[in-house]
């Protein structure tokens, strides 16, 4: 276990309390009217109550729920996937198209537990960190919800209909496309929701995906852009719900990496620390524009059903967290 | 490789969520609240009394699934695995299950409750298999009639060999952890028996047994 936790925290809270104090100050300047009605709904940050100290089992048992949720959600995708690649039609594509979805929100209503361990420079020494030997590995935030993507780094895309991994030559290997993730470019992803997505949903015109766009793996093996289509959909999903088993798994389980690293922490330490979490998510959410056609689009982390998630989570955990 | 056999409900989860899943109903007015509260709570106590006619209380719990839509139902369920059954997960029960998983045991929930209700909650513990009461399902939905044997008290270890009949899998080495003397025809079959924060016979008889006994509440 890694002692220097509670020191590389302070310094890491001093300066994010800074930033916070002179964001908020910018944010004074501002007329009332200039804030969405939105943030209004947001609750202001709780007192965190000290005297009692069960914030951590609070906040626990909140990451309890949210990562078992997600769990389930996975598995039903998976379960929606493989019915669909074994007898693709049009109505279980939407069905994986809203799988993909919720599993995808339920991902996002991760997100304050995930980023409080980023806040506190926890790293789970298997999922969060990158590595190129002697085997590349990409950390599983990287692998999950890699985004923006260039779609045509994967598929057909519109005006440009044999691009990308799928009309490619190379056998479509859960290897290759690990190795092709981020390969000399962020934006080249291959992993994760949002390349699912691409090859669930395709372009606006001409590459929109329909039942026919894929073929049952129950087939013999072809070279055709339908078959591959389903291989890399098959793949691409077996090592999401890989990654979803690991990530709440560290989170469930007591003795993992993440509950340890904050079980470590003192509670004024994790006090300040959710405290910290919750102004900055509380101050994006905040500063959360109008929906445009750019950020209102399917698996958006800003579309208004994302926002409102994310919006709900804090009420939530501040609601939790605030003194009776 | 050893089984390691879980009972769900008050085990590794903190309720019981057959009896949720009805009281769920009830606040969703899908059924018929003064009726069906009143039923639903005197089968929890006939169960937890060891009086429970498990053929009554199927007909009786399976109604509502053969009364609604599958996609309803479907709907229903998530809400219900979100708002009620996964605060109730025991943290400790992911500890137990992680420590069995790390010695390459196989992980099996074998429980009363119905497949329906039970399903997503095998999913969220990540177990490796699950064997439930089976409700009967038709071309449409389902018909409200059990299939099969109910994997209830002497039931559970009917469908433990059934289940066993096309695994690779035995009963030696087996583990198999229960809050409820409900359990006990399993509990003497498997080589280790383990109480968990069980009900006063189960604790009498474990403590009599030698069994050992824990707790995964807080």
């Amino acid at each position: 276990m890694d002692s220097s936790i509670p020191k590389r925290l302070s310094k890491r809270i001093v300066f994010v309390l800074i930033i916070i104090c002179l964001s908020a100050c910018s944010k004074e300047t501002q007329t009332e009217n200039d804030q969405s009605s939105a943030s209004k709904k947001t609750l202001p940050a709780p007192q965190i109550n000290l005297k009692e100290n069960k914030a951590l089992d609070l906040f626990l048992a909140k990451a309890n729920t949210a990562f078992s949720t997600l769990t389930v959600s996975a598995k039903k995708l998976r379960k929606a996937v493989s019915i669909f690649i074994d007898k693709p039609t049009e109505q279980q594509l939407k069905i994986c198209q809203d799988e993909l979805e919720q599993t995808h929100l339920n991902y996002i209503a991760t997100y304050l537990y995930r980023n409080t361990l980023i806040l506190a420079k926890i790293e789970h020494p298997e999922l969060d960190k990158n590595r190129l030997t002697p085997e590349i590995v990409h950390s599983n935030n990287s692998r999950l919800d890699k985004h923006p993507i260039i779609p045509g780094y994967i598929d057909s895309v519109d005006g440009y209909p044999s691009s990308g991994i799928i009309f490619s030559e190379q056998e479509i290997t859960i290897n290759f496309i690990n190795k092709e993730h981020q390969f000399s470019d962020e934006a080249y992803v291959t992993l994760g929701f949002h390349a699912l997505g691409y090859l669930l949903r395709g372009g606006e015109k001409e590459t929109r995906r329909d039942a026919n766009s894929f073929s049952s793996l129950n087939q013999a093996k072809t070279l055709e852009p339908e078959y591959r289509r389903s291989v890399y959909t098959k793949l691409i999903v077996e090592l999401i719900i890989k990654d979803i088993a690991l990530l709440s798994k560290a989170w469930l389980t007591s003795n993992d990496y993440y509950q340890r690293s904050l079980k470590e922490l003192s509670a004024e330490q994790f006090n300040t620390l959710i405290e910290l979490t919750l102004k900055l998510e509380e101050n994006t959410l905040t500063k959360a524009g109008p929906l445009t056609k750019e950020n209102n689009h399917y698996l958006s982390h800003e579309s208004e059903q994302a926002i409102d998630l994310r919006r709900s989570l804090l009420n939530s955990l501040q609601t939790a967290l605030s003194p009776p | 490789m050893a089984l390691a056999i879980f009972d769900l409900d008050n085990t590794l989860i903190a309720g019981d969520s057959d009896h949720a899943w009805g009281d769920f109903l009830v606040e969703q007015n899908i059924v018929n609240k003064d009726e069906y509260q009143q039923a639903n709570d005197k089968f929890l106590k006939d169960y937890q009394s060891g009086q429970l006619n498990i053929f009554e209380y199927l007909d009786f719990a399976l109604k509502p699934l053969a009364e609604n839509k599958l996609e309803d139902l479907i709907k229903l369920r998530n809400t219900f695995f979100e708002q009620k059954i996964a605060p109730i997960l025991l943290p400790k029960g992911f500890d137990l299950l992680e420590m069995h998983r790390q010695k390459g045991d196989f992980l099996l929930i074998i429980t009363a409750t119905n497949r329906f209700v039970t399903e997503l909650i095998a999913d969220a513990l990540q177990v490796d298999d699950l064997i439930a009461t089976e409700p009967e399902r038709n071309k449409s939905g389902f018909t409200g009639k059990v299939e099969g044997t109910p994997s209830f008290k002497e039931g559970k270890i009917k469908r433990l060999n059934h289940w066993l009949e096309s695994q690779p899998h035995s009963l030696e080495g087996a583990y198999f952890y229960s809050d409820s003397h409900n359990d006990l025809p399993l509990l003497e079959l498997v080589q280790h028996p383990v109480a968990v924060d069980p009900d006063d016979i189960l604790r009498q008889v474990s403590a009599s047994k030698q069994w050992p006994i824990m707790s995964l509440r807080n």
